[in-house]
């Protein structure tokens, strides 16, 4: 087991370099930081002296090498849009796309397991078209037009909720619904077709013989074997909620680490479009490790050499 | 199965109130209307234009003694919410103001300038006293005389004082500023010799003095230095502290800025408290929180008139330059001027495989006045904009400045007329039209996209096939740094200001270019900038500039509109003032109809 977290930790560091290597390089080929400061007036002058701020008379190689010095001390350098240190500028959102990010994983959870269970356990009723239509429903509807149509609908026609914008449990509720459907979705149908295939083997079918309570044998035995590819699921969706979700933070005006993500974006600000991303790739490389680690825990014929 | 059922419920709504309970926070309520016949006259004093936000300034002219506040206006009261689509970055050091956000201090009546523009017709003078009550033009500079009665915002730093006009001078001009006059200040001024020459007294001694000169003292917000000795550039950076009409008590990036109004202030005394300005960057969700209240002003595009029309209550706030706006068509690729400046080579050559630029000069003028000919500008205005909107051919001169007119505007017109723009094309070598890469910037404005795709079925008529690239413009504008943008693109260009300070966009001149380098225009605007007499700078512009503009056609106008700004039943009037630095402001509230 040692090893093999060893290993996993190793191939974690490489992971995060190479693609730190790969952000870094699309950052700047999306074109010169200085645009930022550009305007229709800038000299030459001008010009050249935001290059030597910004130290772009090094070559490249030389410009990733001391990024990457640095962002290994956590510094990521400072936003040219905010002037201000990139780690700054994510710490301040983060709390807000861990607070949407957990309410929406939160809302999935509590939608598809029960629903994605109560669905294999009593296929071909009407619970199980339910859950169907709504993994259906939470696939095709892109979450954009949802968010739009719950605000129009709850917070402009019945006047329920608040538009949007961070505030209380209320001004949760609707974008948490809108991130988390979609995850939900996905979700259900992973624990339907899993409960569905543990539900037909054998040691089931041999605890019902056996006369265990139905329950027991829902819970205890069948969904904790179905455990697996629902869970690894669920994590990735996680991880990336917290990582940012640009269009239900976009549209409820969320100030999470996706809306900066795409103003960097839009406007080239490249140590936060490299810092946001190598946020993304470690938070995503550490849930896949904690997964990894947790399978032997969930299931115990899972062992690492 | 029941108990599962049970149990399902249970565990269900034990998640929900765990969530609930872990997700608190701070709550922000809308804000909700006042009874309409007891609540005092709502006067927004802050912003109409994304970019830009009126301060009341009522300032006394030189000679006259300073105002104060008129004793019987009652003090601020009332809070306003604006959605903006965006509010900009929490910057306020004069060094690291980036643009388009350079303005935004002085604008949302945080600072102050050392003097502003009045441009309404009829104005007693175009320059105002702010924070320099008067001034005298002398050969070897210029001579301010500060007021010494404006405190800041934060006490304990005293009153605005000439130190602090020197240090921002100073910091607006240091290498590597963002702040978009620093060239004018450089080039207009000896920036090291600028001293204080009395107690209350600043000269700034003339470098190689332009027209531009004004937009200096214009532009520039005052900072406290002894702020910046005190916490340093990067804490004065994202600590907004001036000496305006309002004061900042918190800016989160991407969120919100809040204002709150000084009970009195120096020039004008605001009338509202507070105003909390969010960013919303999605149209619809703005004009849903307009309908429920949850904003009282939001900013607008044209296509959404419409829908604000039907929401009850809803005002329009529009006038000659709310949200000034125009469509250019510029057909890029005319790279005439083969020396810069300093005499050394450009390096460009005409491209003259491309049929706007022409084998030849003459079929290329040709050809783009058959382009302009196959514009159906009152389509445009009828169709597009609902009517708000004007035929526009004048080059960066639009209704709104005080020197258009009319008359102008038809001395220089180009008619539509698609058989006469056929004939031109044949002449031109072109009798069955051709093919052209039309670029029209997406992310800039909602209504120049449409605007512009209206254009394509136009140029069909006359047989121009428009294949239509509606990329981002910031992944196009390294093309126009680079000076190799081949495209006819669409420009969202502003006509409402031919300003001496942005004359030098069809040179290599700046670093920035549209596809288009003439000498001819670099040598107008030379003479343009060097006149001592703005009325001789006019003179050139209107006998020269313009004609020559027009009877090359470099590029062409088409339809200059306005963006009104959508506002709620709240806001009963709005006394819109002077703007500290822009161009007048008489815009009028209406009531749309069916209301």
């Amino acid at each position: 087991m040692r090893a093999f977290i060893i290993r996993r930790l190793v191939f974690m560091v490489f992971t995060v370099v190479i693609v730190s290597a790969i952000v870094f390089g699309m950052s700047r080929a999306r074109g010169d930081p200085r645009y930022i400061f550009l305007d229709n007036n800038t000299t030459k002058e001008q010009w050249d002296a935001w290059g030597l701020e910004m130290g772009l008379d090094r070559p490249l190689v030389m410009q990733y090498f001391v990024w990457l010095g640095k962002a290994v001390r956590f510094d990521l350098g400072n936003s040219l849009w905010e002037r201000r240190p990139v780690t700054d500028l994510i710490k301040t959102r983060l709390p807000n796309s861990l607070q949407l990010g957990g309410a929406a994983w939160l809302f999935a959870m509590v939608l598809a397991v029960p629903l994605g269970v109560l669905s294999a356990v009593r296929r071909w009723t009407l619970w199980d078209y339910f859950g169907r239509i709504i993994a259906m429903l939470g696939q095709a509807l892109p979450p954009f037009w949802l968010g739009i149509m719950l605000i129009l609908l709850f917070a402009v026609q019945f006047q329920w909720l608040p538009i949007g914008r961070k505030g209380g449990p209320d001004h949760l509720l609707l974008p948490a619904i809108t991130l988390g459907w979609l995850a939900a979705a996905g979700i259900l149908r992973l624990v339907r077709s899993a409960m569905l295939e543990v539900l037909d083997s054998e040691f089931v079918k041999l605890a019902r013989a056996k006369g265990v309570t139905p329950w027991l044998i829902i819970w205890k035995h069948a969904f904790r074997n179905a455990l697996l590819v629902p869970l690894t699921y669920s994590v990735l969706i996680l991880s990336g909620f917290l990582a940012g979700t640009v269009v239900t933070e976009t549209v409820f005006q969320w100030p999470g680490v996706g809306r900066l993500a795409v103003q960097a974006i839009n406007t080239n600000d490249f140590p936060v479009m490299a810092g946001t991303v190598l946020f993304s790739t470690v938070l995503f490389v550490l849930a896949n490790f904690a997964l990894d680690v947790s399978y032997a825990f969930i299931d115990p014929r899972i062992r690492y050499r | 199965m029941r108990r599962t059922v049970k149990a399902l419920i249970l565990a269900a709504t034990a998640m929900l109130v765990g969530a609930a309970i872990a997700c608190g926070g701070e709550q922000v309520k809308p804000t909700t209307a006042p009874a309409p016949t007891t609540a005092p006259a709502v006067a927004p004093t802050a912003f109409i234009a994304p970019t830009t936000a009126p301060a009341p300034t009522a300032a006394p002219s030189p000679t006259a003694a300073p105002t104060s506040a008129p004793t019987a206006v009652p003090g601020p009261s009332g809070k306003l919410v604006v959605s903006l689509s965006a509010i900009g970055p929490a910057n306020y050091e004069l060094f690291e103001l980036v643009w388009p956000w350079n303005d935004r201090n002085q604008f949302m009546g945080m600072y102050d300038t050392i003097f502003y523009d009045d441009r309404r017709p009829g104005a007693a003078s175009l320059l105002n006293a702010s924070v320099a009550k008067s001034w005298q033009f002398t050969d070897q500079g210029l001579v301010l005389t500060i007021r010494d009665d404006i405190p800041w915002h934060d006490t304990k730093y005293g009153k605005l004082t000439v130190d602090d006009i020197l240090h921002s001078l100073e910091r607006a001009s240091k290498p590597g500023a963002k702040w978009t006059r620093a060239e004018a200040l450089t080039t207009n001024f000896k920036v090291a010799e600028i001293k204080a020459t009395g107690p209350n007294e600043i000269t700034m001694p003339w470098n190689k003095r332009d027209l531009r000169w004004r937009s200096v003292p214009r532009d520039v917000t005052i900072q406290s230095k002894k702020m910046f000795d005190a916490v340093g550039a990067e804490q004065m950076n994202i600590t907004p502290m001036g000496t305006g009409p309002y004061r900042v008590l918190e800016h989160r990036s991407g969120d919100i800025i809040r204002l709150e109004a000084l009970d009195k202030h120096w020039r004008e005394t605001a009338h509202v408290k507070s105003i909390d300005v969010l960013e919303t960057p999605e149209e619809t969700v703005r004009l849903a929180m307009l309908k429920t209240g949850q904003a009282d002003i939001i900013q607008m595009g044209v296509p959404s008139i419409p829908a604000v029309k039907a929401i009850s209550g809803a005002q329009m706030l529009i006038g000659p330059t709310t949200g000034l706006d125009g469509a250019q068509i510029v057909p890029a690729g005319q790279y005439y001027q083969d020396k810069k400046e300093d005499g050394s080579a450009t390096g460009r050559t005409p491209l003259t495989q491309l049929p706007w630029v022409g084998k030849t000069p003459e079929d290329g003028l040709k050809v783009r006045r058959a382009m302009s000919m196959a514009i159906d500008r009152q389509a445009l205005i009828d169709s597009v904009l609902g009517g708000l909107g004007q035929k526009h051919y004048l080059w960066n001169l639009g209704p709104g400045h005080p020197r258009w007119s009319v008359d102008l505007e038809k001395k220089f017109a180009i008619p539509y007329d698609p058989e006469a723009a056929k004939k031109l094309l044949t002449e031109a070598g072109y009798p069955n039209g051709f093919e052209l890469n039309f670029f029209i910037p997406s992310g800039l404005s909602s209504t120049l996209e449409q605007v512009c795709q209206a254009m394509v079925p136009m140029f069909a008529k006359v047989g121009l096939k428009a294949n239509v690239d509606q990329s981002q413009y910031s992944a196009v504008r390294p093309t126009m740094l680079a000076r190799t943008i081949d495209k006819v693109w669409c420009w969202q260009e502003s006509g409402w200001s031919v300003d001496p300070d942005v004359l030098y966009r069809f040179s290599t001149r700046a670093v920035w270019n549209p596809g288009i380098e003439y000498v001819e225009p670099l040598n107008l605007e030379s003479r343009i900038l060097t006149q001592s007499d703005p009325e001789e700078s006019w003179k050139i512009i209107t006998n020269e500039w313009l004609p020559w503009f027009q009877t090359k056609l470099p590029s062409f106008q088409t339809v200059a509109f306005t963006a009104p700004i959508a506002a709620g039943p709240r806001i009963k009037e709005w006394p819109m003032r002077v703007h500290s630095n822009r161009w007048p402001m008489e815009p009028q509230l209406i009531k749309l109809t069916g209301n």
